[in-house]
């Protein structure tokens, strides 16, 4: 994890400018872009930005892997989607969904007091039980799934802006908060629990802020895409595509860094639009991918970029500036 | 890995353990009584007996889950895709003319070797990177898996049928399906050959050693990355029997390996992380348990009671009722 | 029989060891002493091939052993007796005897290799269906011994063995570790205990901050101002 001597240590680092360049036309797209098909890529791709740097705060930073954060992200999801059906504005059900989402992260607490293998299987009962007990709940729809009042005109830019700024709230919050003392602490975690509680870190407070933390923009997340379907059914919804597709995307850009995640995302997100004329796919893509990667690269393609490719770079042009 | 059972020795875990048998056994003697008033005593044998022999094969499939991670501290993810693996295996044997029982030893050594493989070279090179890795590699091995399968063979349910799937034995009044018997013996049989080689043959022993303290056991002269491939061969192949055994007696499709996989994780967790007769007791509990809730509330709610068993145990006796 | 030339070796970017040069000489008892963290056990976990040095070589018999991964090196002859025991605990002592006698050439002698180290240590004998975890201490230190031995050592090494030990059983430690040496098995010996450790060996060095600082015949260390003021507390 790049907390001190990285990229981000100084201001003077390309990557924060070309990220602050990239935002800046991010939020200028909709005006000059009137095509809706590539908004809602965009908008899709900003959410996902959103659970692969969550995932990454858990899973790459305090070294957690969760592999059933689609409940959160369901629970955003539904919370929104009730709330939508119940009349109530879109800002209320999602910031509502996110707190449920956060609410529900207290099913896990008790995993912490083993060591971290018994958090994965955790959450992924967490994810099996709600949507087990969602499919059979009439209120929400049960398993036949339910309609969303979506109104006759339906304009993306909304959502896409909603998308935008949670993608951009994640990455600025993940980013202070790898660069603070509880970033630190974090990776103390992630490298060696033991260690760690041995000099006194209170470990399960950590996990529980991570994971708290990320749960919330899960939610959040879950609740602006609720907003922007039709239809949706537990089934999907909670099902292993949104629980594995932020963690997927983190992996391949490479956990314990900012950059990373929203890299993984860009990347997956290209190659999937190539790749949706074959369909069921993308999963398969995408988990061969993930193999490959996590065997021959585990730091991922910017731990690539970072390790190999920067040194060369750097060497190299310093090699070309002329002699004095 | 745990060769015996032993009584805890500090005082609280004593109280607790006294605490917990006493409730639990008050549960059960007010559940008989109910059941006494309402006339329906006549429904428990069945049911006892349907759910214990479900829970053996629970019990199979937690042996092999255990000892992996008993052994490598690695949650095999994939467990649940070569069970189907295995049960699709024999599958296309019994078409072929094949006997199913006879199939099932082949099946193992299939798998075996398959498990082999997986282990030499994408997990094994993957440990000294710690924990994560492999059970994220694991992951994207089952997915992988899955949609391979589910491309390759359709999602469509398929039952195997062997030549004494209809007969029904008679004992005391309750109807049996033969089938299921003679699955809770091959199950018990198996469990007992695994325990039996960890207990009395050298490299059982190597295992169990390893289990306790992998840097010294390098020390002795163990291969450690050998063993740990034999070990995830072994696992491997012990889910392939379980699968085919799952497809003889219910049913199975590429997407059934989740489940079972779930429900291995928590008789992992009540009986003992590593500990053989802790994952058989164990399941037989699971499978006792989730009889009763599915009589008593109907079928929905199976998966759930895996999760309530899990989140329990965490919070009495995170290391299982069967450890120190 | 042991030749250490220039091995720097340590945990990733941490180097513990610097420009280490030691030698363990046939037949005898070799003493590395040593402050806490000045990298006695790094070395030992370095010649037993647990850490992977940055530069330097090792030569066990004459033969370069950098190649070879632990469990070979340990059927060279190459035994060692980890720091703190590191028994496996819910194994009986029987099995964990067994166990040490992991390596084929180990294991042909089990038998006889059992029996020498019953003779040796008749508690354990005793306690031989008692699972390891019940044993005090100073048992477990002989269980660890034991263990050692039944893989028919060339070198065997010891790491700190008199770590938490009473003094009375220190006595004892050392002059059953004296009898294993005179039944031929050549010693490398890692202690923080000087004055225990200097009166068994036949060579000695001293390890500080990493590095080699003094060596010398164990009778003329112990009797070295330095030695005596810095360990010796005199």
């Amino acid at each position: 994890m790049k907390v001190s001597g990285g990229l981000f240590s100084s201001l003077r680092s390309p990557v924060v400018y070309l990220f602050i360049l990239f935002t800046a036309i991010a939020f200028l797209i909709p005006i000059f872009v009137r095509t809706p098909y590539i908004l809602f890529i965009l908008y899709l791709c900003y959410i996902y930005v959103v659970q692969a740097e969550n995932w990454n705060l858990i899973g790459g930073f305090a070294g957690q892997i969760s592999l059933g954060h689609a409940a959160f992200f369901g629970i955003g999801c539904y919370t929104t989607a009730m709330m939508w059906i119940a009349g109530y504005p879109p800002i209320l059900g999602i910031v509502l969904g996110g707190l449920l989402a956060a609410g529900f992260a207290v099913f896990l607490f008790p995993t912490f007091r083993l060591r971290g293998t018994y958090f994965a299987i955790g959450t992924l009962f967490l994810a099996a039980a709600l949507q087990g007990f969602l499919l059979n709940w009439k209120f929400v729809g049960a398993g036949e799934g339910l309609y969303l009042p979506v109104p006759k005109e339906f304009l993306i830019e909304p959502f896409y802006y909603m998308a935008l700024v949670l993608a951009l709230a994640s990455t600025v919050t993940c980013y202070m908060i790898a660069k603070s003392g509880v970033g630190l602490t974090f990776k103390a975690i992630s490298e060696d629990d033991f260690a760690a509680a041995s000099i006194g870190v209170g470990i399960t407070r950590y996990k529980v802020l991570a994971l708290v933390i990320s749960a919330f923009f899960f939610g959040l997340s879950g609740g602006v895409y609720g907003h922007y379907q039709a239809f949706i059914d537990a089934y999907s919804i909670f099902g292993i595509y949104w629980g594995v597709t932020g963690l997927f995307m983190a992996i391949i850009g490479g956990t314990g860094t900012v950059v990373g995640p929203i890299l993984g995302t860009f990347l997956l997100t290209i190659i999937s639009e190539y790749l949706a004329k074959l369909g069921e796919i993308r999963l398969l893509v995408y988990s061969v991918a993930v193999i490959i990667v996590i065997r021959f690269a585990p730091e991922g393609i910017w731990g690539i970029i970072t390790k190999k490719v920067r040194p060369r770079l750097k060497t190299y042009i310093e090699k070309s500036k002329p002699l004095k | 890995m745990k060769s015996r059972i032993s009584l805890p020795k500090s005082i609280t875990s004593r109280l607790k353990l006294a605490v917990s048998i006493i409730v639990i056994a008050a549960i059960c003697l007010s559940f008989y009584y109910y059941l006494g008033l309402r006339g329906e005593l006549g429904n428990l044998p069945p049911i006892l007996v349907s759910g214990i022999l479900v829970g053996g094969l629970y019990g199979l499939v937690a042996v092999g889950v255990s000892i992996i991670l008993g052994v490598m501290r690695v949650i095999n993810l994939c467990h649940g895709e070569l069970l189907v693996l295995g049960g699709f295996f024999t599958f296309w044997a019994v078409n072929f003319g094949l006997d199913p029982f006879l199939a099932m030893p082949i099946a193992f050594i299939i798998l075996f070797v398959l498990g082999l493989a997986l282990q030499s070279f994408i997990i094994n090179p993957l440990l000294k990177y710690g924990l994560n890795p492999p059970v994220l590699v694991t992951f994207g091995v089952a997915l992988a898996f899955q949609n391979i399968m589910l491309l390759l063979w359709t999602p469509d349910v398929r039952i195997i049928h062997t030549a004494i799937s209809d007969i029904n034995l008679q004992i005391s009044g309750i109807s049996i399906p033969m089938t299921r018997v003679v699955a809770l013996l091959i199950a018990l049989v198996l469990a007992y050959l695994t325990r039996l080689f960890l207990v009395k043959t050298f490299f059982g022993k190597a295992l169990r050693a390893i289990s306790q303290n992998s840097e010294v056991a390098l020390l002795m002269g163990i291969d450690t990355s050998r063993v740990n491939i034999f070990c995830y061969g072994l696992g491997a192949g012990l889910a392939a029997v379980a699968g085919s055994l799952i497809g003889i007696v219910f049913s199975f499709s590429p997407v059934i390996g989740g489940p079972y996989m779930h429900k291995a994780f928590a008789v992992v967790v009540l009986g003992g992380m590593g500990n053989v007769i802790g994952a058989v007791v164990g399941g037989i509990i699971l499978g006792v348990s989730e009889t009763f809730a599915s009589w008593l509330l109907g079928g929905g709610y199976t998966n759930a009671v895996a999760y309530l068993i899990f989140i329990l145990v965490l919070i009495i006796k995170p290391t299982g009722i069967f450890a120190k | 029989m042991l030749e250490i030339r220039g091995l720097d070796a340590g945990y990733g970017d941490l180097k513990v060891l610097w420009d280490v040069t030691l030698d363990v000489r046939e037949k005898e008892v070799t003493a590395v002493l040593g402050p806490n963290g000045a990298g006695k056990t790094t070395l030992l976990k370095t010649i037993s091939g647990l850490i992977k040095p940055n530069s330097g070589e090792i030569r066990f018999l004459g033969k370069e052993i950098n190649k070879l991964k632990s469990f070979e090196r340990v059927r060279q002859g190459i035994v060692q007796i980890p720091e703190g025991r590191q028994l496996f605990p819910q194994l009986t002592v029987v099995e964990n005897l067994e166990l040490g006698a992991y390596t084929k050439n180990a294991r042909k002698r089990l038998k006889e290799s059992l029996e020498n180290v019953f003779q040796l240590f008749p508690i354990l004998k005793e306690r031989r269906n008692q699972s390891a975890s019940t044993l005090s201490g100073g048992e477990q230190q002989m269980l660890a011994i034991g263990r050692g031995l039944m893989a028919t050592p060339v070198l065997l090494m010891l790491d700190e063995p008199s770590l938490g030990l009473a003094p009375k059983l220190v006595l004892s430690l050392f002059d059953t570790i004296k009898e294993i040496n005179r039944s031929g098995i050549t010693l490398l010996l890692v202690e923080q205990n000087v004055a225990s450790a200097l009166s068994i060996a036949d060579q000695a060095y001293v390890l500080e901050n990493g590095r080699v600082i003094m060596k010398g015949k164990g009778a003329e260390l112990l009797n070295d101002p330095y030695v005596k003021k810095a360990y010796v507390g005199l």
